[in-house]
């Protein structure tokens, strides 16, 4: 039994696993993606990554003793005959593996499910939907556990074809952002990427000799996404030259964005305080949309639709509250949680009454809010933090 | 007046993209190509009056519509007239595709008549004169009006043709040159300050035009040369990046040594969007924005300049229709190749298919290019030796690069230290080892080189280097293609000699280390 | 009665015709009038001599293939419905590098 690996080395199977492991290791060490006592949350899918880093995390904390206590955190988005089968997936991985489970619905998070999200918006944008939601939770997610970092399963071809995709759609923020491997540590919580250099085939190949029990059904809304196309075309790419992978990164890398190009400053996002280089993050701006019946809101870049919204917000609150900040913000997430408590409520009733019931809760909250407001990585917790608080506390044991 | 295209713009408005579509006749299209290549070069104000400026000349449609627009442009009845001297040369490839003399002919022939016909000073080589710059002084100029070369020398070039005697080339290369110089001299008055008059210099060329063809003849030995390096490299891919660099070289050592202070090229802004995602999947990163910018500066002394950049492929097709403009079909490695013949050629399907139904497609990659740093470091020894890019591989150990070195380690060292489970050849995979050897070994071969036999310090001698020095001196993407070789020892003399120069430069720097004191 | 046409094919497309750049063709009778779509299968049947997929993706030209039709652009034609004409000159030229 040969592996055959991306520059020209065949391994046999004993072999191929230490190389693997090991490189893992060197990533891990040579970034300092961890520190001692940390607690890290594997942001876990049931998929074959997150499969396989939570396996390897776990064997590498113990074989080189990094000394940090390891947690799985899933995110249930709510699809039909795709989560559900998944979800069971990561409960076996918990027993598997002996590491502790949490799991946090986009119901609990946005009283909203990705099943009831393409109802309404249909097949097309869907992932723009999944995928921006999916980010927030698991912070929000890991903030409830109190987690110190997150660590993701996205590999290498992850990161090659968001790196193409980000040059398609002409996005320099993002594309100088993409191939770090660890984002989040000015703002919000800090995420890496133990896999960044790592091949999908590989992880594929591990997960299969070490008979790893993963999820392997793709998404059943995916197949309309626009990463498709980027996706297709460095799998072509790597058919021709097999390091392209790790070239595509090394690019990545080593782009440099002209100084006077003007690059959107991240801040927090004024309604739920999550990391963002708008005023308002973008869940949150598809959130209004879906619950005022205006589901494209968020999708297109427009800033007329993000203008829309602002109206909206004003006419809301009233003229008077000129600044933006506090106030909104906190009435959002207790929009979401009043959203969550009567999840049948549907989206267009949903507006002015719910704010205003909630008013009396933000108004003890602003004033402590503001006050903190020159850290953003604060706010964001404590803005974060009130997401869950009116929830029952996290059920998982450590 | 029927209308004959639809344009397809884009207005940066409020840094978002507005697509505007415009129908228009013959007439505005007309005036729309001239005005934009213009403004290209107007609003830079990078080309003075009267500067030399050297145009590549592929023979292939973009070159031949920038040829035609320069024409006019320089023209009497030009509104605003261009008031550089441009001076064209072409750079044979033939050889490359593994054409027979007999094609290479052909299309010599036919690009001999269009630059004869341009009247402006013209200059023939092939890429295989790259491979001994020294030669291009002398060889080029001969080349460079050439009609007027056969003149004086015909019988005696029929003979040294025959038997390629070096002595005997050498003595015709400095002969031809020195007669050459007055006549060129004497040409760029007949056709840069008066264009109109250009036919008085043709007249007296046209006789002797097939004779162009005697380049094909010369300096065979560095096509052999070529055909083995270029034989020597595995994928078609890396061929491809291994003569573009040769091309590039030859192009700034011609504009160099022939008094040229800018090179013009022709590429369209769908073949630069093309190159740019090329060179991001070929591990090119850092030179994409220089290689797809108006204004390519990578080189101190030479700009490169793409006047049509922000022209579609398909317009300049139609520009060419219009004036029915006969191109030169160049093959290249990929011609009526797969998709998959190489990254270039799969990338210009991808992009090219992703066009049609997404048509901001090129304005979004171009526009990426754009905001991407396009400047380069003034030090040549953080250039690589190859492509002239810079040298992107001085990256620590949390990158792309180092884990890429310590995969080959540890795939080659197997699981327990010494016992190796590698299957097929264990040298292959060793020398891989060194190749990517890191700073800290760097170091140590230096001293090694330098202290034994001394050779490497003689300036005229060239020693062997060792090839982690080599590699040392390429970039990443020129890794890769120097790696595909069988002994990156027999990349390009102007490498090497590069290669010997920083080798000699880092022992100096440490000799003297004791004596420098630090700034601080 | 045949239809005859002029068909001419640049930048490297005329290497999947046989290498000739001019066509003169008659297209045979046919009750409904001839649009380009029927001319690129026939084309396809009775011109093409290698790699048909180089020149047709499923049933339009490759993209990268520009179409004129007498000089303007077939998008402002109609594209593959355009009604051809007795004495059209319709000509393919391929805007890609490798031809």
């Amino acid at each position: 039994m040969w592996a055959e690996r991306p520059r020209g080395n065949a391994l046999c199977k004993e072999c191929f696993f230490h190389a693997f492991e090991e490189e893992i290791h060197h990533t891990i060490v040579h970034a300092e993606l961890f520190k001692r006592n940390e607690t890290i949350a594997i942001g876990a899918s049931g998929g074959k990554d997150s499969t396989v880093l939570a396996y390897v995390l776990k064997l590498l904390n113990d074989r080189h003793d990094y000394g940090v206590n390891l947690v799985l955190l899933s995110v249930d988005e709510g699809i039909t005959g795709y989560r559900d089968d998944s979800l069971e997936t990561v409960k076996r991985n918990q027993e598997q593996y002996g590491l502790p489970l949490k799991i946090i619905s986009y119901e609990e998070l946005y009283g909203w499910t990705m099943d009831a999200i393409v109802k309404q918006i249909g097949l097309k944008n869907n992932c723009t939907f999944c995928g921006v939601f999916r980010r927030q939770a698991l912070d929000r997610g890991a903030l409830m556990l109190k987690v110190d970092k997150i660590a993701t399963g996205h590999n290498a071809d992850d990161i090659a074809e968001t790196v193409i995709m980000n040059v398609l759609r002409g996005d320099i923020g993002r594309l100088r952002r993409c191939t770090a491997i660890t984002t989040g540590t000015d703002g919000a919580l800090p995420r890496c990427k133990p896999f960044k250099y790592t091949y999908e085939k590989e992880i594929v190949m591990y997960a299969y000799f070490k008979k790893l029990d993963y999820f392997s059904t793709e998404c059943i809304y995916s197949p309309n996404a626009y990463r498709g196309f980027a996706r297709a075309y460095i799998k072509d790419v790597e058919k021709i030259r097999p390091s392209a992978i790790i070239d595509i990164i090394h690019s990545g890398e080593s782009l440099s964005v002209k100084k006077d190009i003007r690059l959107p400053v991240q801040g927090v996002c004024e309604r739920c305080g999550y990391i963002s280089s708008n005023a308002v993050c973008k869940a949150c701006v598809m959130l209004e949309g879906l619950n005022k019946g205006l589901p494209r809101l968020g999708i297109g870049k427009t800033h007329k639709e993000r203008r829309k919204m602002q109206e909206m917000l004003q006419q809301e609150t009233g003229a008077a509250d000129s600044t933006p900040c506090t106030d909104q913000s906190l009435k959002s997430s207790c929009k979401c949680e009043n959203k969550t408590d009567q999840s049948e409520c549907s989206s267009q009733t949903y507006d002015s009454d719910n704010a205003s019931g909630c008013s009396t809760y933000s108004k003890s909250q602003k004033c402590k809010d503001g006050c903190s407001s020159t850290n953003p990585r604060t706010v964001a917790k404590e803005k974060l933090s009130i997401f869950g608080k009116l929830k029952q506390p996290p059920s998982i044991d450590f | 007046m029927p209308r004959i295209m639809k344009l397809h713009r884009y207005i940066d408005h409020e840094s978002q993209m507005t697509p505007i579509d415009f129908q228009v006749t013959r007439g505005c299209f007309q005036v729309y190509v001239t005005h934009k290549f213009r403004a290209a070069i107007g609003k830079t104000k990078l080309v003075r009056d009267g500067e030399k400026v050297l145009v590549g000349i592929s023979g292939g449609p973009s070159s031949c519509a920038l040829l035609h627009l320069i024409q006019e442009g320089l023209s009497q009845r030009a509104h605003k007239k261009l008031r550089f001297k441009p001076g064209l040369l072409f750079i044979e490839e033939g050889q490359v595709v593994g054409q027979s003399l007999e094609e290479r002919k052909v299309t010599l022939t036919r690009i001999h008549s269009l630059l004869r016909q341009s009247g402006f000073p013209y200059h023939l080589c092939k890429l295989a004169d790259s491979l001994d710059l020294e030669r291009v002084k002398t060889l080029s100029a001969c080349q460079s009006n050439h009609a007027a070369v056969n003149k004086m020398n015909q019988s005696a070039m029929d003979i040294n043709t025959a038997a390629v005697n070096k002595m005997n080339q050498s003595a015709k290369d400095i002969n031809t040159s020195a007669g050459n110089k007055m006549n060129q001299s004497a040409m760029d008055m007949n056709t840069c300050i008066n264009p109109v008059e250009g036919d008085k210099g043709e007249v007296e060329k046209s006789g002797h035009g097939e004779n162009c063809c005697d380049l094909l003849e010369m300096n065979r030995e560095a096509e052999k040369l070529f055909a083995a390096q270029l034989g020597s490299i595995k994928s078609i891919s890396g061929k491809e990046d291994f003569v573009r660099a040769l091309r590039h070289r030859l192009l700034l050592e011609f504009a160099r040594q022939h008094g040229y202070s800018k090179v013009m090229l022709g590429n369209t802004g769908s073949q630069l969007a093309v190159r740019l995602l090329t060179d991001i999947s070929t591990g090119r990163g850092m030179q994409a924005a220089m290689e797809t910018a108006f204004a390519d500066r990578r080189n101190t002394d030479m700009m490169f300049l793409r006047p049509l950049r922000d022209f579609s492929s398909k317009e300049i097709a139609m520009y060419n229709n219009l004036h029915r403009l006969e191109c030169v079909f160049i093959p290249s490695l990929t011609t009526m190749g797969d998709v998959g013949a190489s990254i270039e050629h799969l990338t210009e399907a991808f992009v090219t298919g992703l066009q049609a139904e997404y048509p901001s497609t090129v304005s979004n990659i171009m526009r990426t290019g754009e905001k991407l740093d396009s400047s380069s470091a003034v030090d040549i020894e953080s250039h690589c030796a190859l492509c002239q890019g810079p040298l992107d591989t001085d990256v620590g150990m949390s990158s792309a690069l180092a884990a890429l070195r310590f995969s080959l380690e540890i795939s080659t060292m197997g699981k327990s230290n010494g016992k190796r489970c590698i299957k097929g050849d264990n040298s292959v995979n060793n020398t891989n080892d060194e190749l990517c050897s890191n700073g800290v070994n760097y170091d140590a071969k230096v001293e090694c080189c330098g202290e034994s036999d001394g050779s490497c310090r003689s300036s005229t001698q060239l020693s062997v280097p060792d090839e982690g020095l080599v590699l040392q001196t390429l970039c990443y993407g020129c890794r890769i293609v120097a790696m595909e070789m069988d002994d990156v020892n027999s990349l390009p003399e102007f490498v090497m000699k590069d290669v010997a120069w920083r080798n000699r430069r880092s022992v100096m720097k440490a000799e003297i280390q004791d004596f420098l004191l630090d700034d601080r | 009665m045949p239809l005859p046409i002029c068909i001419e094919f640049g930048g490297g497309a005329e290497l999947l015709f046989g290498k000739v750049k001019t066509h003169e063709v008659n297209l045979p009778d046919k009750e409904a009038s001839w649009t380009i779509k029927d001319l690129l299968t026939w084309m396809k049947d009775n011109m093409l001599k290698e790699r048909p997929e180089l020149f047709i993706q499923g049933e339009t030209v490759r993209p990268g293939i520009l179409v004129l039709v007498n000089d303007a652009d077939w998008e402002l034609m109609g594209e593959l419905a355009y009604n051809i004409q007795e004495n059209d000159r319709i000509v393919f030229i391929s805007t890609l590098h490798g031809g």
